[in-house]
């Protein structure tokens, strides 16, 4: 039987055609509809993509009209560009890599509008980041005012102490307490083995003090000082932990305390009194634009974060996590300095932030490199700068680095704009806030993250401001409202963000909050301080008794338990002196070395 | 090659007009182009390869579709003797040297479930070549007669529309 058919070579260039013609003219389609898939799972939202066009002898690759909505504003894109062009080395390709040397990315703009929405039908839920940003905001939206205007002086707050987070926080206070003094109690074993220890050391160091052979002496003494050594280690390492276990404690005495003053708002607030916090009225008056804004950058750095520890993991690790089905995983076999699969080496980008800046140009320029599918192969961070300045005054600097090789990994993004105009911008909500016709605002910030732990502050300073009030409040309070806004000249605004994804704090301060707080004040002198006062004085009853007892518990825990790990201490460490001099000759009898 | 086409050579094939061993080896090779997950070279060397040999190519089609389903089924295993062959450290240089030679990464042998699919193809290859043949003449010996006494296909033979069938067959 013959297995080669007569004329299969001419069948073969027929199958070869059939898949040419196939590859050549489905490439470009799914390569289009592969980056449509990638971006809207990264951005949670729509990603437009006009046109993909590659060549392959030549090794190009040109996207066009990329539009990434925004998934928290579906009617704007968080980035459009006009053109994408990306140079692919060849011989790389070939061998199943991408390898962009050279990109350029054309006709940047941010925060455009849509034509139609970008929420996607079935949106992904919100990430855990995202709803710990809602949680620190939603609170603040009615307590800062509660219902001002129409409450009466003499609403009562109902306590119910089961429900003051704070008395709850005084008593996990107890219990640690308690948690920590049994912990300590069930080392005494050890405290007894390092004691004894200690006093064998100490006997021995005792007979070093006799007659007899000097090597065997200094060997000994050697032994001894070894051993005081560990026993000295040991002891610190307890003595850390104690102190550890102890500083725990005061974190939770302190945020007792915070959320003491919490609770008293929340109560105002449940009574319909207003809290008149300066900070609450900060978040209520700029939370909602900052915090769009800021879980935008979040979403986008913790995307970028993610990704690269994913790859990091999966090349790094003999036993990666299973891959989605039919999709296995891929397995590189670099020589050394062999590029990784897939390496944007460097990427030119041009656009411009007219909508961002209220419609005003700025031509920014810079680059992006690094982005790699392999950082540990690479070794280096991922970086992106970009920068420009107009002849009018306006600047702005985005400085972005992702330390990809570095676990876990860090993504840093520091940014500083000045001469912006504010003009057209608004605060506030329907029922207070207003709208800026005027002033120049300056901005810096830094936002860092290194594995799920945050860290942030960003502040908008602004003069020459000229805010028209919207208020719906009537009455004393809505006069007063409307006269401290239409006062404000200057802005600043500083928004601080720190703590893990899962207890993620959010600091707002703003002298715009301070001023409408005063002026509500003023406004409500009398009003609601009796009340507030009668809140305060009950609840510091309740708190006072639970301090009481939590301090009760944890007031000679310092001494119970540092106290004698201290005494240890010092005992060892004078044992390790007397061990040294020992050890030196101070103690032996060298009068028979020079006979 | 149109569905029909291939309906039509399977049929033929399976009744008298074919090589047993040609449906064989294009059963086997079905089975391992169907396993491989497509969108690389090592597909695509598969699917030339029913052009090359003289194997039937509407079993292989046939086969082929039938373990793309199957592949789904064997993707755990598949995986782990991907991994297990990718990580051996034995073999660390051969995988190497293939990774570093132009066109070759295009096969994505270096992906553990192209890897082990291709390898269960491999291996399945001779059971399945000789599993069909033994098969085969099963059905001749023991299913076929049973099969065309079966009332229905008699009544089908009954109908004129049979023999334009057969006539188009032919």
């Amino acid at each position: 039987m013959i297995w080669l058919k007569k004329g299969a070579l001419v069948r073969l260039a027929g199958g070869f055609a059939v898949l040419w013609s196939a590859t050549f003219l489905a490439f470009d389609p799914a390569l289009k509809w592969s980056l449509k898939r990638a971006g809207r799972a990264a951005a949670g939202a729509k990603v437009d993509i006009t046109s993909v066009k590659s060549k392959w002898l030549r090794g190009t690759l040109e996207v066009k009209g990329l539009a990434v909505a925004d998934k928290n504003s579906p009617m704007k894109n968080v980035v459009e560009a006009a053109r994408l062009g990306f140079a692919l080395d060849v011989g790389a390709a070939l061998r199943g890599k991408a390898v962009v040397r050279e990109a350029a990315v054309e006709g940047l703009r941010f925060g455009t509008a849509r034509a139609v929405s970008g929420a996607l039908p079935h949106p992904p839920p919100p990430s855990k980041l995202e709803r710990a940003l809602e949680e620190q905001l939603a609170s603040s939206a009615a307590a800062a005012l509660g219902g001002a205007p129409d409450v009466r002086a003499n609403a009562a707050a109902t306590i119910d102490a089961a429900k003051l987070a704070g008395l709850k926080k005084l008593d996990e206070v107890k219990a640690k307490a308690k948690e920590i003094e049994d912990r300590w109690k069930g080392k005494q074993a050890e405290a007894q083995d390092i004691a004894k220890q200690a006093r064998q050391a100490a006997d021995d160091l005792k007979s070093l003090g006799g007659g007899g052979n000097l090597l065997t002496k200094a060997q000994k003494a050697e032994e001894t000082r070894k051993k005081l050594k560990d026993l000295v280690a040991r002891v610190d390492a307890q003595r850390a932990q104690a102190k550890k276990d102890l500083a725990e404690i005061q974190d939770l005495y302190k945020q007792a305390d915070e959320l003491r003053s919490k609770d008293v708002n929340g109560l105002l607030s449940a009574a319909g009194m207003p809290t008149l916090d300066s900070q609450d009225l900060s978040r209520r008056l700029l939370g909602a634009p900052a915090a769009a804004r800021l879980s935008t950058a979040l979403h986008w750095m913790r995307w970028a974060r993610e990704k690269a520890a994913a790859r990091r993991k999966s090349a790094a690790s003999s036993f990666p996590a299973r891959p989605a089905r039919r999709k296995g995983l891929d397995i590189e076999f670099p020589r050394a300095h062999a590029y990784p699969r897939f390496l944007l080496e460097n990427a030119k980008l041009a656009g411009s932030l007219d909508q961002a800046l209220m419609g005003r140009d700025l031509a920014v320029s810079g680059v992006l490199s690094g982005v790699t599918s392999n950082p540990s192969l690479y070794g280096k961070p991922a970086t992106l700068a970009l920068s420009g300045a107009s002849s009018s005054g306006e600047s702005a600097t985005l400085t972005g680095e992702l330390d990809q090789q570095n676990d876990p990994v860090g993504i840093d993004v520091k940014f500083e704009g000045a001469g912006f105009s504010l003009a057209g911008a608004s605060v506030g909500d329907d029922e207070i806030g207003g709208t800026l016709s005027g002033g120049q605002a300056k901005a810096a910030g830094e936002l860092r993250s290194d594995g799920d732990e945050w860290r942030g502050d960003v502040s908008v300073e602004a003069s020459g401001v000229t805010l028209e009030p919207k208020v719906k409040m009537s009455g004393i309070a809505g006069e007063a409202v409307r006269e401290a806004l239409k006062s404000i000249d200057k802005l600043s605004v500083r928004i601080g963000i720190s703590g893990k994804e899962s207890d993620l704090k959010l600091s707002f301060s703003s002298n715009l909050g301070g001023v409408l707080a005063e002026a509500m004040k003023k406004a409500f002198a009398g009003q609601f301080a009796a009340r507030r006062k009668a809140v305060e004085t009950q609840i510091s009853g309740l708190y006072e008794q639970k301090l009481k007892d939590a301090r009760g518990a944890t007031d000679g825990l310092s001494s119970k338990i540092l106290g004698p790990l201290d005494l240890q201490k010092s005992v060892l460490d004078k044992q390790l002196q007397d061990t040294l001099k020992k050890s030196l000759g101070g103690a032996l009898n060298l009068n028979g070395l020079f006979k | 090659m149109s569905p029909l086409r291939l309906f039509k050579d399977v049929l033929l094939a399976l009744h008298g007009g074919g090589e047993p061993r040609h449906l064989a080896a294009g059963f086997a090779l079905g089975a391992a182009l169907g396993l491989v997950p497509k969108g690389n070279l090592c597909a695509a060397a598969f699917f030339l390869l029913f052009f090359l040999l003289n194997v039937d190519k509407g079993m292989a089609f046939l086969s082929a579709g039938v373990f793309t389903g199957l592949g789904y089924a064997f993707d755990s295993v598949a995986h782990k003797l991907g991994l297990t062959l990718l990580r051996a450290e034995a073999l660390r240089g051969l995988w190497t040297a293939l990774y570093d030679l132009p066109i070759i990464p295009l096969t994505r042998f270096n992906n553990t479930v192209v890897l082990g699919n291709l390898i269960l193809g491999l291996l399945l290859y001779a059971p399945l070549y000789f599993g069909f043949l033994k098969a085969l003449s099963y059905y001749d010996a023991r299913v076929r007669a049973r099969v065309e006494a079966m009332p229905l296909i008699k009544a089908l033979k009954g109908f004129d529309l049979f023999e334009n069938y057969k006539r188009w067959l032919a």
